[in-house]
């Protein structure tokens, strides 16, 4: 019975102390603390942190002197650091040589050496058109130069000219020009433009009969064979571009003119059927009063 | 609200004068009298929470946040042993005597946090919970734990140095057995 009143003092007391002994006790729990040797150890201990003063602390070292001696970080976490670094630029440097070295994809290719061809041929074609008739091309609206020079205009994008001879001609230019057409617009549609705004379209038409004769030409056209391969299947789309250009040039209309002649030539085959019905009578008739003005100078 | 620079620089040193020494104490304590750890975490806890002095809130509020901070720090940290006489001497000079050192070694570091956050600093249960980052309640087991495996590590009283507790015990003692039951006991 008493064994068991103590236990239960005891209990409680043990309780209270390791419950911080901030409230008061009760009485028979501070009389059992006070008598007994294990409670009162845990008096001494809770007496110990209560008589600790934070406070008096002195003030910290200097940061430097305590960070030179204290550790940033363990080995095994500077070593996951360092291998996660390594590892990232080690896959840039892989990335960057796979992209250097990559071949490029068909597609790849052909946009970008449309990209690339497609300023050379129109800036090559400038100078052979400047040097030839520039004049003669749209004063000419005689059918002869102007209508070489419009059809070499689009014809040239294809840039596979090549091999493949007149008739692909026609088709490889259009395929091309639709996709480029807005983008490198002064490369190509220039050209056509250059003889006339509006008309161009029907010179194309006209100019192809009389380019026939004007083979001599077509040597110079070859340059840009190499890229067209052999896409005839767009004859279609040929005409459509050269109507496009056609706005185009009107917005660029003084640089086109020197650019079409030379490479004419050739394409004009394929792409004289079409167009020709259209324009033929009414572009003739304008571009000639329109020209009087420009070739004058 | 943004302070003019000069201000903000004032309330930063304030900041570090009302802190720096009682949380270099709570390091001191936390770290086991290791000096140069305690030194380091004060000055990297205090260089934190100082660039928000302008927006500081309660003192006791951001007192706990500090040691909540210190904790955090102080439980990554990875320290060789330090001589015990270095450790006694920096304890010393917080009146830790020796039988208090020797149950605080018992302890892991978020133990020895909760300890004298609790019954050195006297800390409120949300500030507590605050610096242990944890529910009020799970603080106060956390304590209590700790504070279990304090009392079971402790050696025993003594001789000298002040009593607080067991004077207390034996007032109450006293008013309720009497003068001679007092003496007898």
């Amino acid at each position: 019975m008493t064994r068991g009143i103590e236990d239960e003092l005891h209990a409680r007391s043990v309780a209270w102390l390791e419950g911080g002994a901030r409230e008061e006790p009760s009485r028979d729990v501070a009389v059992h603390a006070m008598s007994c040797p294990e409670c009162a150890t845990r008096i001494a201990a809770l007496d110990g942190l209560a008589v600790i003063d934070a406070g008096l602390a002195p003030v910290p070292a200097s940061p430097s002197s305590a960070l030179a001696s204290v550790p940033i970080m363990t080995w095994s976490r500077a070593a996951v650091i360092g291998g996660a670094s390594a590892v990232i630029v080690a896959a840039v440097i892989v990335g960057g040589l796979l992209m250097s070295y990559a071949p490029l994809l068909p597609i790849q290719q052909v946009l970008s050496g449309f990209s690339r061809s497609t300023p050379s041929p129109s800036l090559a074609a400038k100078p052979d058109q400047s040097g030839s008739p520039l004049e003669s091309g749209p004063s000419a609206t005689s059918s002869g130069s102007a209508g070489a020079t419009f059809v070499a205009g689009p014809s040239p994008r294809p840039g596979g000219f090549a091999t493949s001879g007149p008739t692909p001609f026609g088709p490889p230019p259009p395929t091309v020009t639709p996709s480029f057409g807005p983008t490198p617009t002064p490369g190509v549609t220039i050209p056509p433009s250059s003889p006339t705004p509006t008309p161009t379209s029907v010179p194309t038409a006209m100019p192809s009969p009389t380019p026939i004769p004007t083979p001599p030409p077509t040597p110079t056209a070859t340059p840009t064979p190499s890229a067209t391969p052999t896409p005839s299947p767009t004859p279609a789309p040929t005409p459509s571009p050269t109507a496009t250009p056609t706005p185009t040039v009107a917005l660029t209309p003084t640089p086109t003119p020197t650019p079409s002649p030379t490479p004419t030539p050739t394409p004009i085959p394929t792409p004289i059927p079409t167009p020709i019905p259209t324009p033929d009578p009414t572009p003739i008739p304008t571009p000639i009063p329109t020209p009087d003005p420009t070739p004058i100078p | 609200m943004t302070l003019p620079p000069v201000e903000n620089a004032l309330s930063r040193a304030d900041f570090r004068d009302v802190h720096a020494t009682r949380l270099h104490g709570f390091a001191l304590l936390v770290t086991h009298g290791d000096q140069d750890a305690a030194a380091h975490l004060t000055d990297v806890v205090l260089a934190a929470h100082g660039s928000r002095a302008s927006v500081t809130q309660h003192p006791e509020r951001e007192a706990a946040a500090l040691r909540a901070d210190l904790l955090r720090r102080a439980r990554r940290l990875r320290r060789p042993p330090i001589e015990p006489d270095d450790r006694a001497a920096a304890l010393n000079i917080l009146n830790v005597d020796a039988s208090a050192a020797l149950a605080l070694g018992a302890l892991d570091v978020r133990a020895r946090g909760a300890l004298v956050a609790a019954d050195v600093e006297r800390f409120r249960p949300e500030d507590l919970a605050m610096i242990l980052g944890t529910s009020t309640a799970s603080a106060r087991r956390a304590v209590r734990h700790a504070r279990r495996r304090y009392m079971a590590s402790h050696p025993g009283p003594l001789p000298g140095g002040p009593r607080p507790l067991r004077t207390r015990i034996a007032e109450i003692v006293a008013r309720t057995l009497g003068p001679e039951e007092e003496s007898r006991s």
